[in-house]
C-alpha cells in the first residue's frame, strides 16, 4: 500500500509540475513577441504614457503651490546659475521626453525631490549646503536620473495599486491629489533605484565634463557635518548609506580623456544673494 | 464534514496571510480526532491536504512581497505561471474539499489522491495507538470501507 501512496504522490507532483510548466511555456510563447515585460519599468512606461505623466506633474505642481502652500523662491542669480548647470547636463541626455522644470523651494530641510513629468524641486537649504556648483550639479544629475528612469511613475503606480486594493482613496479629487503629493515627497525610492540613479548620474556628470567625484564630495560634507538621517536630510532617508555612495563615486572609472570644465559662476556671491 | 467546511471558511479569512487556515486545521484536528476513526480520518485528510496548498500560497505571498518591497521581479513569465498554478491549486482544493465534505456528511469515505490512502493508513492501522471515544479498546473495526486498492 505504501507503494501506492508513493505513486499517488508522484502523480500529484507530476500533475502540478506539468501544469506549471504548461502555463510557463504558454505565457512565454504568448509574450515572446511583445517587447514589454509585465510589471517592470518598461511595462509602467507602456501603461503610463509620457503625455499623461507630464499632465499629472502639472496637476500635482499646481496643487502643491495652491493647497500645500509651498513657496517657490524667485531669485535671479540662482535661477540663472541653475539654468547654466541644468542646461549643461540636459545637453548630454540622449533623447529626453521631458521639458525639465527645476524650482527652488523655501525649506529648512536639505532636500531635493522629483514629481512626475520632469519637475524637480530643490530646497534653498540644499543650495546653501553645496560647496560648489559641481555638487549641486551632482544632486541635479541624480534627480534627473530618477526622472529619466521613470522611478516616480513606478512609485506612484505601485503605491496606488496597493491603495486602491485597500480602498484608501475615498474618491474626491483633493484627497487623491493630497495622497499623490504625499506619496511623491514622502515615500522613497528603493535601494536598487537609488543605485541605478547614482550610476546614471555619474555617467551624466562625466559626459557633461563635471567630475563624478562631486557626489563623493557632497556626501563627505554631509558626513562631516554629522547630519543624521533623521535630522535634516530628509531626501537621503532610504538612500544607500552615505559611505557606500562615497565609495562608489570614488571607485567610478573616469575615462582617460576626461577634462573637467569648471562652471563660470561666482558661487559664493550667489549663495549670499539667496 | 465540519473539518472541510471550516477549512474553507478559515481559508477565506486567511487569504491575505495564509496561515490562519493551517492553525485552524490543526486546532480542529486535535480537538476532534478522538471522536472516532471516521472523524479522525476526515480531519487528518483535510489537515494534510491543507499543508501543500498553504505552502504554495505562502510562496505567492513571498514572491509578491519581493516585488512590492524590493522590486525584485525575477522572471515575470515565471511569476504569472505561478499565479495561475496557485489559482488552479486552490480551486482544485476547494472543489475536492466540498465533495469530501458532502461525502463525510452522508457518512461515506472519500479519498483524495495521496492524502486519502495516507490518512486511512494512519488512522485504520493496528499500530494507531489512539483511544477513540466511540470504541472499546479491544475490538478494532476492520470491516469498514477500505480505500480503493
Amino acid at each position: 500500500m505504501l507503494g501506492k501512496i508513493q505513486k499517488d504522490l508522484i502523480k500529484l507532483l507530476a500533475f502540478f509540475g506539468g501544469l506549471f510548466l504548461f502555463f510557463y511555456l504558454g505565457f512565454f510563447l504568448l509574450f515572446r513577441s511583445s517587447s514589454v515585460t509585465w510589471l517592470t519599468s518598461e511595462y509602467n512606461e507602456h501603461l503610463f504614457s509620457y503625455e499623461k505623466e507630464i499632465q499629472l506633474g502639472e496637476i500635482i505642481d499646481r496643487y502643491a503651490i495652491k493647497e500645500e502652500e509651498i513657496d517657490i523662491l524667485k531669485n535671479r542669480p540662482i535661477d540663472s546659475a541653475l539654468w547654466v548647470i541644468s542646461s549643461r547636463l540636459k545637453k548630454q541626455i540622449p533623447i529626453s521626453e521631458y521639458d525639465y522644470k527645476i524650482k527652488i523651494i523655501e525649506s529648512e530641510m536639505i532636500n531635493a525631490f522629483t514629481i512626475p513629468g520632469g519637475r524637480i524641486y530643490i530646497s534653498k537649504e540644499l543650495i546653501l549646503f553645496c560647496e560648489s556648483p559641481e555638487q549641486l550639479a551632482a544632486v541635479l544629475a541624480h534627480e534627473i536620473a530618477h526622472v529619466e528612469k521613470r522611478h516616480t511613475v513606478s512609485r506612484i503606480l505601485k503605491e496606488f495599486t496597493i491603495s486602491l486594493l485597500f480602498s484608501i482613496i475615498s474618491g474626491t479629487d483633493t484627497v487623491l491629489l493630497s495622497e499623490l503629493w504625499k506619496t511623491t515627497i514622502s515615500s522613497s525610492f528603493n535601494r536598487k533605484q537609488e543605485q541605478e540613479s547614482d550610476e546614471y548620474a555619474m555617467d551624466l556628470l562625466e559626459k557633461s565634463n563635471i567630475s563624478p567625484r562631486a557626489i563623493a564630495a557632497f556626501f563627505r560634507k554631509l558626513n562631516r557635518e554629522n547630519l543624521d538621517y533623521d535630522e535634516k536630510v530628509e531626501f537621503l532617508m532610504s538612500h544607500p548609506h552615505n559611505n557606500s555612495r562615497i565609495k562608489r563615486s570614488l571607485e567610478y572609472k573616469i575615462s582617460n580623456g576626461f577634462k573637467p570644465i569648471p562652471f563660470d559662476l561666482d558661487w559664493k556671491s550667489i549663495k549670499e544673494d539667496l | 464534514m465540519g473539518a472541510y467546511l471550516m477549512m474553507i471558511a478559515a481559508f477565506a479569512v486567511g487569504l491575505p496571510l495564509p496561515v490562519v487556515n493551517l492553525i485552524a486545521a490543526l486546532i480542529y484536528y486535535s480537538i476532534n480526532r478522538k471522536k472516532g476513526r471516521f472523524v479522525h480520518f476526515h480531519c487528518l485528510q483535510s489537515f494534510l491536504s491543507q499543508i501543500p496548498t498553504t505552502l504554495v500560497n505562502w510562496g505567492l505571498l513571498f514572491w509578491a512581497l519581493q516585488i512590492y518591497l524590493f522590486d525584485n521581479y525575477g522572471e515575470t513569465t515565471l511569476f504569472f505561471a505561478y499565479i495561475v498554478l496557485v489559482i488552479v491549486a486552490n480551486l482544485i482544493y476547494i472543489i475536492f474539499s466540498v465533495i469530501a465534505a458532502v461525502k463525510a456528511w452522508k457518512g461515506n469515505f472519500y479519498y483524495f489522491l495521496f492524502f486519502g490512502p495516507y490518512a486511512y493508513k494512519r488512522v485504520y492501522s493496528r499500530s494507531n495507538p489512539l483511544q477513540y471515544d466511540n470504541e472499546d479498546n479491544k475490538a478494532t473495526p476492520f470491516n469498514l470501507n477500505k480505500p480503493p486498492y
